[in-house]
């Protein structure tokens, strides 16, 4: 009698069975032809009687699992390919004049994915610098720009947000964390960067930055395709 | 007439077509089976690919360390890579909630973790305090320490540190410290091995709480890839 593979159930004459050129080439091709690399299937109702290993790409969905005692999602385009990279500001930011928006303080260039959405973390530090004012409240802004620079120029991500600092001490400013959600929607070198806008008509003000324990940061995470 | 296999186009004779185990045919379709078996070719090598094709290559920015990729009939898509982030670390997170006072050089949090030479690393970390019992301003400095082994002291390789000034008029106010920092092992002795990161703090002019309000004081250690490409 002839046996059959554990897996593909690919036909296998033994001893004195005679070979047959259908049963034992021609079908066996047409499984391995079937389940080579990923087995197409249109959705999960369609999947086979399983093996462990076995790999399936169901393309309506795009799921791709790998079959250990149940089926695993492998990949899926909506999974988070995570951190991208980050940038520093370890120094003082220039002065950021009256009715001014100042920057980059920080920026970060890569190459963007038009079907993925990115989350960018900001931290930095804000302070008064001069004016009879007390305190300062300056409108951190995220821009974005084609290319390997940005500019005041460059499309704002989210809105404005006030960073305010109530104090005159210059030297104690206060710090402040914020992500924002970005789809660039281009697949091309893209620059990322923080400025701010000072909208005071008395005070000027700074992020303040140093080397040592005040270190602005700019990170950049994949989180999400676009299409489902 | 012989026909062809869908995928890999394998050619199958007729069964009237009279075929010696020598055949051409039959050794075409070894050939081919040989060359697709796993993810043996470049996506660009490959002129007409088929749905449920994998394929592995290097030409991509975001998988410069190399990557899988399938066909899904209309486009190859990512699989996965070296250049994958792999997630947070086994034991790679404690907090804590419990009410504490510190000075300065006091460890708040430890983790204990393997760690890789060939990948990196990012660390977070959240503190929330308050100034303790005075009016005076002061200053809180967080920081993170790393060394190999199960345990990490104020005297090893730092890096991160932010400091955060307290008006002594907030008394009663608590603050938060949201940051995150790289960490590349360099030299690890052997191809894993473990590392110990740790959560500092140091005060200025007054004690510190941390954990006021009962939020939550926390750290944790993800891998974000492959250092090299």
């Amino acid at each position: 009698m002839a046996d059959y593979t554990a897996r593909l159930k690919l036909r296998m004459p033994v001893d004195a069975d005679p070979a047959s050129l259908e049963n034992d080439v021609w079908y066996n091709l047409d499984k391995i032809d079937e389940n080579i690399n990923a087995r197409s299937v249109v959705n999960p109702g369609a999947r086979p009687t399983p093996y462990d290993g076995q790999i399936l790409l169901e393309d309506d969905t795009f799921n791709l699992s790998v079959f250990s005692s149940s089926w695993k999602a492998w990949a899926n385009q909506k999974f988070a390919r995570g951190f991208i990279g980050r940038a520093e500001m370890t120094a003082i930011g220039s002065v950021i004049s009256t009715t001014t928006e100042a920057g980059p303080f920080m920026s970060f260039t890569f190459t963007a994915d038009a079907d993925r959405i990115y989350w960018v973390e900001t931290h930095f530090w804000v302070s008064k610098e001069a004016g009879p004012d007390i305190g300062i409240q300056l409108q951190p802004r995220l821009r974005w720009a084609a290319g390997a620079s940005v500019t005041t120029a460059g499309t704002q991500i989210g809105g404005n947000f006030g960073a305010t600092s109530p104090n005159n001490e210059i030297a104690e400013p206060q710090n402040f964390h914020r992500i924002y959600e970005w789809t660039p929607a281009v697949s091309a070198q893209v620059t990322v960067g923080l400025f701010a806008f000072n909208p005071s008509t008395n005070n000027t003000g700074r992020l303040r930055a140093n080397s040592t324990n005040r270190r602005g940061q700019l990170l950049v995470r994949d989180v999400s395709s676009v299409a489902p | 007439m012989s026909t062809t296999t869908p995928r890999l186009g394998m050619t199958k004779a007729t069964l009237d077509e009279s075929m010696a185990l020598g055949d051409n045919q039959l050794t075409d379709a070894y050939q081919k089976i040989d060359l697709a078996i796993g993810a043996s070719q470049t996506r660009a090598a490959i002129s007409s690919p088929y749905k449920g094709q994998l394929a592995w290559d290097t030409a991509h920015a975001f998988a410069p360390t190399g990557a899988a990729w399938v066909y899904s009939g209309t486009a190859w898509r990512y699989v996965g890579g070296w250049h994958d982030n792999r997630g947070r670390n086994a034991n790679g997170w404690d907090g804590i909630t419990a009410q504490q006072t510190v000075s300065t050089g006091n460890k708040l949090i430890q983790i204990t973790t393997d760690a890789f030479q060939d990948r990196r690393y990012l660390v977070r970390y959240a503190a929330s305090y308050r100034v303790s019992n005075t009016l005076t301003d002061g200053e809180i400095e967080l920081y993170i320490k790393w060394a190999y082994g199960t345990n990490v002291t104020t005297s090893d390789t730092e890096i991160d540190r932010v400091n955060n000034p307290i008006y002594g008029d907030t008394l009663g106010c608590g603050f938060t410290d949201v940051r995150t920092c790289i960490l590349e092992p360099v030299s690890v002795p052997s191809v894993n091995t473990q590392i110990t990161i740790g959560l500092f703090a140091d005060t200025i002019n007054q004690n510190f709480i941390i954990n006021p309000l009962g939020s939550l004081t926390d750290l944790d250690i993800q891998d974000i890839g492959a250092k090299y490409p």
